[in-house]
């Protein structure tokens, strides 16, 4: 009986050591943790130097995505080598940011950024287009 | 210190009023009353609301985490916009239900721990009604409780309740027992039931040193009375039958709520008086000893119910029965020899 | 029915539904109840059938591989090394040692943090609220170490045919360290909460015996088999990735109620913390993916069993392949199938109150379950 009291007291004690420490979480809207490089966001395209696309269109993307959530509409074009990109779209709402199309990608045209707040109303403002996959969200501040 | 001379003051000027208009000698008790029940009804009311938020704010620091912080200054308003919300609630009452008990027995949950305020020392001097039968008072109306459970569980008309109301009540009566005993050994060495009395009596020294073992059967026993965890079976959600509140929405539901917080100081508040001291201590006034010691148990209480396990029913039986009692009168038999002895 | 004692008695039924506190997931129990006693129970799975096994027969192989880690997503790395490894063996493809280390130390890492979370909801059905934060904290430290790496913090997807999808980066080694150094001071705090407690000795010591012999005869593995006495860990009996190189002795305990399968992945976490740290000692230099492993790989006809030790199991997988670039059949054999058959003999005569630490002690997570 008095080893169980004691080891009563013993988790009382180990409860308050904690009461004491300071609390690890943060006040989600007015502070965020900064993300780690490597943590897959979403998917978005790379600008090149003129702030355009780097996609082909060989669709190495679509074959690899486990979802099939990206679509891509091109067309071949008298003289140019290759297809020409007439829209390139990617539903976030179907993706599973595996990050399996940024490898496929030989190109480098896609990333994965940290950006992880895209609430939206509708469903349909999921489907990113070219425009909203090279765009980038404004910095929040962070908290480490 | 403070809350004595105060009321002394005002009831020597109302009689005044009364004599100098003339109006019958009925109105200064009358008055005495209403004051008084202003006066608990009001302090009940702050006091659950403080309660509350400051067991969120223990419980998330014990887990590392913030708890309220955004509505007012860290969480303080957050009971209050809780307090409107159920008030806003949709009163549903269940069609199976036997409904004037379903109405009544959220306030007779709540009812007897007001009245049970009556007899508790604020201060010195401070106590409405320094009864005779003090102690005997507090627990005979802390009983009502068993009543208020069962007809909770009886009038939601779901077997649920029920079956979680019988439990309940198993449960308070089996721990009323050892709670009564263990006071026994303080009205031993006190010689006498009167709260005031009693707190003269640890003028010198408190009675936990004197009676060590009564105070963790009696701080046990509170805790089962009160249904808190590790006795917490009545309201545990991860068990099968939620209880004989799960019925209730809205403010009725706010009303047993309530109950159960204002029991909780109550039962610290006994234990303060009866083994801490009451309002005795060095240079501050005696009101805020008293609700120092009082917080004192009450954190205890709550860091028992974020630490411990919870026990299972009849382990729980089996514990007040066969571990509390026999300890409990192995403690009266020996401060009765002691007494006789000494 | 009528029972045979003076006052008339009557069976109940009671639907513990598939929403609950307390099942870890989406699973019904239909108990038939005599007063407090459960006479017998009925259980319904199947609500959270994804139908894994027959996407897979209509994906590619590296296709599927996200899809593996969800499987059973408190240890996905598992899944996905099940996955990888029955490819690898059916192609033939050798994995080198650096990616082997990092396997193994991941898969580790995972276990600890499947092994937290077990921890944290064990006690919550009990009635202790706080361990739970306690367990989930700790799952942020490992947590932590597996996003710096692979990108995710559950579902990771990093193993690839060949080897890992990454190397370390700089900002692992410090992380590591501190980890390494913090988490055994950990583990000894949620031991002293709850493991000489009087109350939660009292819910779990011998509640849901299981001798060894029932337990084979069940088919039951992981640390509630070993719990019971048999001494049967993949990583010592069958070792792959790194573990014939580390070598590694599991924790077998002899009497098999809920408390011991509760001690015995108590233990596991530090076996595990001392396996991180060694892996992380040894690790060698060297490629971390096999060279010219080609991404979308034709597999050669043939069957293959790969086996890994997950923190529920036992957990399989047979791959039949045709030669072409999809399974043909991809059976799972995952652990808490297994380890919940045999819930309808364990509840036979226990109070309503034990349930909830049978079914917690088991380690169940239902999509391990359904698929």
């Amino acid at each position: 009986m008095v080893k169980g009291t004691w080891w009563l007291l013993v988790g009382l004690a180990t409860t308050t050591k904690h009461l004491l420490r300071r609390a690890i979480t943060v006040q989600y809207p007015k502070e965020r943790f900064e993300q780690w490089p490597r943590f897959r966001g979403r998917v978005a395209m790379v600008p090149d130097d003129e702030g355009g696309h780097k996609c082909t269109a060989c669709a190495q993307c679509i074959r690899v995505c486990p979802a099939a959530c990206i679509t891509l509409e091109r067309h071949k074009e008298e003289g140019v080598k290759g297809f020409v990109v007439d829209g390139y779209f990617i539903n976030l709402g179907l993706c599973i940011y595996c990050g399996l199309c940024v490898e496929a990608c030989n190109f480098g045209a896609l990333a994965m950024i940290p950006e992880y707040e895209m609430s939206v109303y509708d469903k349909s403002e999921l489907v990113y287009d070219i425009t909203k996959l090279l765009s980038r969200q404004l910095e929040p501040e962070f908290k480490k | 210190m403070i809350i004595h001379p105060v009321l002394s003051w005002l009831n020597e000027w109302w009689k005044g009023v009364v004599a100098s208009y003339g109006l019958p000698s009925w109105f200064v008790p009358a008055a005495q009353m209403v004051v008084h029940a202003i006066l608990i009804a009001g302090f009940i009311a702050v006091l659950v609301l403080f309660l509350i938020w400051l067991t969120r704010k223990v419980s998330a620091h014990i887990q590392q985490r913030f708890g309220p912080m955004r509505v007012g200054w860290h969480g303080a308003v957050q009971t209050v916009a809780d307090a409107l919300k159920l008030v806003q609630k949709e009163d549903t009452t269940p069609r199976s239900c036997d409904r004037p008990v379903f109405n009544i027995a959220p306030f007779l949950a709540f009812a007897p721990t007001v009245v049970a305020f009556v007899v508790i020392p604020f201060g010195d001097g401070a106590i409405i009604r320094d009864l005779n039968i003090g102690v005997l008072f507090l627990f005979a109306i802390t009983t009502i409780n068993v009543i208020a459970v069962i007809s909770g569980g009886w009038a939601s008309g779901s077997k649920y309740s029920l079956l979680g109301g019988f439990r309940s009540a198993a449960q308070l009566v089996s721990y009323e027992v050892p709670l009564v005993l263990s006071a026994l050994g303080v009205i031993m060495l006190a010689g006498s039931m009167k709260m005031g009395a009693i707190v003269d009596a640890q003028s010198g020294i408190w009675f936990v040193v004197y009676q060590p073992l009564a105070f963790a059967i009696y701080v046990i026993a509170a805790t089962a009375e009160v249904n808190r965890t590790p006795f917490d079976i009545p309201e545990a959600e991860q068990e099968l039958v939620a209880g004989f509140n799960v019925e209730y929405s809205g403010m009725k539901f706010a009303m047993f709520f309530l109950a159960e917080f204002a029991n909780m100081f109550l039962v610290s508040a006994i234990a303060a008086t009866l083994f801490l001291g009451g309002w005795r201590g060095p240079w501050l006034p005696g009101e805020f000893w008293f609700l120092i010691k009082s917080f004192a148990i009450v954190l205890l209480l709550m860091f028992f119910r974020w630490t411990y396990p919870r026990l299972r029913v009849d382990q729980l039986m089996s514990f007040a029965w066969k571990f509390l009692l026999p300890l409990a009168f192995l403690n009266i038999i020996i401060t009765g020899l002691i007494i006789v002895l000494i | 029915m009528p029972t045979d004692t003076a006052i008339h008695t009557q069976e109940f039924q009671v639907n513990m539904g598939p929403q609950h506190p307390s099942t870890h997931g989406v699973f019904r129990m239909v108990l038939t109840m005599d007063g407090e006693r459960v006479v017998d129970s009925e259980p319904h799975v199947g609500f959270l059938h994804r139908s894994m096994e027959k996407m897979a027969e209509n994906r590619l192989y590296i296709q599927f591989l996200p899809m593996a880690d969800r499987i059973d997503y408190l240890s996905s790395l598992f899944c996905a090394a099940a996955h990888c490894e029955a490819v690898e063996q059916l192609m033939e493809i050798e994995v080198p040692p650096r990616a082997k280390y990092l396997r193994t130390m991941f898969m580790e890492l995972n276990r600890i943090a499947s092994h937290c979370i077990f921890f944290g909801v064990f006690a919550l059905d009990l009635g202790a609220v706080t361990p739970f934060l306690y367990g989930f904290r700790e799952r942020e430290l490992t947590m932590d170490l597996l996003e710096m790496t692979t990108g995710q913090r559950m579902t990771f997807n990093y193993l690839r045919f060949g080897g890992v999808a990454a190397d370390l980066p700089d900002s692992f080694f410090p992380a590591a360290e501190k980890f390494l150094k913090v988490f055994p001071g950990r583990i000894t705090d949620y031991e002293r909460i709850l493991n000489e407690n009087e109350i939660f000795l009292a819910r779990t010591k011998g509640v849901g015996v299981v001798d060894g012999a029932r337990a084979v005869n069940y088919g039951w593995s992981g640390p509630n088999l070993r719990a019971s006495g048999v001494d049967f860990d993949l990583r010592r009996n069958m070792p792959y990735e790194a573990y014939g190189e580390l070598g590694y002795e599991p924790v077998v305990l002899t009497r098999g109620d809920c408390y011991d399968r509760y001690l015995a992945r108590i233990l596991e976490m530090r076996a595990s913390h001392a396996l991180i740290k060694k892996c992380l000692e040894g690790l060698p230099d060297g490629p971390t993916v096999k060279e010219k492993v080609p991404k979308f790989p034709k597999v050669p006809a043939g069957e293959v069993y790969a086996r890994v030790e997950s923190p529920r199991g036992d957990y399989g997988l047979y791959l039949v392949s045709d030669g072409a670039d999809k399974p043909y059949r991809y059976k799972l054999r995952t652990p808490s199938f297994n380890n919940l058959s045999m819930i309808r003999e364990m509840l036979r005569g226990v109070y309503l109150a034990d349930i909830v630490p049978i079914f917690g002690s088991l380690d169940v997570i239902l999509p391990d379950v359904d698929r």
